[in-house]
């Protein structure tokens, strides 16, 4: 799985210098625009979420695709690997770029507040860990959603473009229907309090997580199942 | 070097038998692998060959000093390739239209020219 | 062994493989050769296991191809399939550390008589030497069984010696090598047996030299007999 995880960041070296690029230069914008620094996080965080979690969503499809297009596949599948570690070292190289992307994008802004500003007003270091760390998880989150729609696509030799779209629409049914149930299994667990202090106003979000872990756990439901599809499919 | 209408084991068989009777090959033959190599072809046809020769009696594979040439057939060896150049030799020359009495004329021409040669360099 | 009964594949409006049933003993290298279209690929696939039967079985020493086969089957492809940003000396080592019957031996040899450029990029490499590459990556291992989709494409026909000595070179003599190819009189010096493949159904199934004998011609003249009616 390292050597395969190996490939999977090299292969993707150019997405990860064109991310980082692109957190840096979101940083020396809000630089340049000399914006006052409390806002930085959350107007960086805002102004890419939507472009980070499309790419969290599209990601999948284009790197399996592109396996396919330019005919590795079947240097892939001539490998003795078993299909979790195909499925995985993707995955994890698009959760390596957007975590660190979003460490980027948040920690930077934040280290500029604290050289300027001596303080942070009320957030403190490890509330901004535990936000970057649940904004990530959150954009992840749709990530086995694509691969399974995807992987399960080419379970057909004919319409895979179409047989992807209604999986996809299919799984997304699904899940509405399984997440009450999933969330009660995650009934008990402890809420995320994230506590900032914002111009003088102390706000406490508490955030429920059952919806959080169900979805996890329904998120590497549909990567093991992709990893078993992945073995079974033809080249 | 090898023919394609003919079966690549035969041939090889036949380069064998010529090697031996040149005295290219003394004593012991060159394992199946090491001819395969040199002949650049597929070891198993180099086997069937060592078999075919087996059968024929012309060599003898031991366990742990691998094949020997039988010295004892490598006269009979001599003739039959002999034999079976100059019946070539002869059908060659049958196809080509030459009666018996025309072809032994040729051969004392040219054994006599072969002759005179042989005196012509010894002189010098 | 290969064990292959009743084999059939069907794909949308063709019937690729067409009711197959071959047995292959260990130890023989197989030439395989039949028209653009005959299913040589698709039948190298099955047995390798990128298609699955429509109907039938293929069976590698007993077992269907899967994950357990492919440490021991090794497959090179007639298309191209590396990845071309990678370096040459670098796939090396990547793809021989997935394989336990890597031979580093084989590897040396291989990479002197194939003469591959180790420090370039896959894809800085022209065709010949991109084949040359992906049979290194196969015959570099000891594998049970070697698959070769057309082994000779964009080889010169001045090279062509040279792959067969890799070949020749790179088994102990208890292997199946199946070798599929169109250019059949150069190399058929090298197989055993010959598998005719006639529009996905086996035409001629039988050993090189016996062939020979019987027709007293080459293999692919013979070849040229069966396909030009």
């Amino acid at each position: 799985m390292i050597k395969l995880l190996y490939k999977e960041f090299q292969d993707d070296r150019n997405w990860i210098i064109g991310l980082f690029s692109f957190g840096i230069g979101i940083n020396i914008i809000l630089l340049l625009t000399k914006a006052r620094p409390i806002i930085m996080v959350p107007v960086s965080l805002s102004f890419t979420f939507q472009p980070v979690f499309l790419y969290a969503f599209l990601k999948p499809f284009f790197m399996f695709k592109d396996e396919w297009n330019r005919n590795t596949i079947y240097t892939l599948l001539s490998l003795p690997v078993k299909g979790y570690e195909i499925i995985l070292s993707k995955v994890v190289v698009i959760m390596a770029e957007l975590f660190v992307y979003l460490l980027v994008i948040m920690v930077i802004p934040y280290l500029f507040t604290l050289a300027k500003m001596g303080t942070i007003y009320g957030v403190t270091f490890a509330e901004l860990m535990k936000i970057w760390i649940y904004t990530s998880f959150v954009t992840i989150m749709v990530i086995p959603f694509s691969t399974f729609s995807y992987i399960t696509g080419r379970l057909s030799p004919k319409l895979k473009g179409l047989t992807t779209f209604f999986v996809f629409i299919g799984t997304g049914i699904i899940f509405r229907f399984v997440l009450p149930l999933l969330n009660g299994i995650f009934r008990t667990v402890p809420k995320l309090r994230i506590s900032i202090e914002m111009i003088g106003n102390y706000e406490s979000h508490t955030i429920p997580m059952a919806w959080f872990y169900s979805t996890l756990l329904f998120g590497a439901i549909l990567l093991w199942a992709s990893s078993k599809i992945i073995e079974k499919v033809e080249v | 070097m090898f023919k394609n209408n003919i079966p690549i084991y035969v041939q090889i068989s036949d380069l064998i038998k010529k090697r031996i009777v040149r005295n290219e090959y003394m004593q012991v033959l060159p394992t199946v692998r090491e001819l395969a190599m040199e002949l650049n072809v597929n070891p198993n046809t180099v086997a069937r060959a060592y078999r075919e020769l087996e059968r024929q009696g012309i060599i003898k594979t031991r366990v742990g000093s691998g094949t020997s040439v039988n010295s004892n057939k490598k006269e009979n060896l001599k003739k039959e390739l002999v034999m079976e150049a100059v019946e070539n030799f002869l059908l060659a020359l049958r196809e080509l239209g030459l009666g018996s009495k025309t072809i032994k004329n040729l051969l004392e021409e040219v054994y006599d020219r072969d002759k005179e040669s042989e005196k012509t360099i010894s002189r010098d | 062994m290969i064990e292959i009964k009743n084999l059939r594949k069907q794909f949308p409006g063709t019937d690729a493989i067409d009711g197959v049933t071959l047995n292959i003993p260990d130890g023989v290298v197989v030439g395989l050769a039949g028209p653009n279209g005959s299913g040589k690929t698709t039948l190298l696939k099955l047995i390798f296991g990128f298609l699955r039967p429509s109907y039938g079985k293929v069976l590698v020493d007993g077992e269907k191809p899967g994950f357990w086969t492919k440490s021991i089957v090794a497959y090179t492809p007639e298309i191209d399939t590396l990845y071309h940003w990678m370096g040459v000396r670098e796939i090396i080592d990547w793809y021989a550390s997935f394989f336990e019957d890597w031979n580093n031996t084989k590897e040396k040899a291989l990479i002197k008589i194939l003469n591959i450029e180790e420090w370039k990029k896959v894809g800085e490499l022209s065709k010949g030497f991109r084949t040359r590459l992906k049979l290194l990556l196969s015959l570099s291992r000891d594998a049970k069984i070697f698959l070769l989709d057309e082994p000779l494409m964009g080889i010169d026909p001045s090279s062509r010696e040279k792959i067969e000595k890799a070949i020749l070179g790179s088994i102990s003599g208890k292997e199946i090598v199946i070798f599929s190819t169109h250019i059949v009189k150069e190399v058929e010096k090298i197989f055993d047996k010959v598998i005719f493949l006639k529009k996905g159904e086996i035409a001629i199934y039988d050993d090189a030299d016996t062939l020979r004998e019987k027709y007293g011609k080459g293999i692919e003249e013979i070849f040229k007999e069966v396909f030009n009616d």
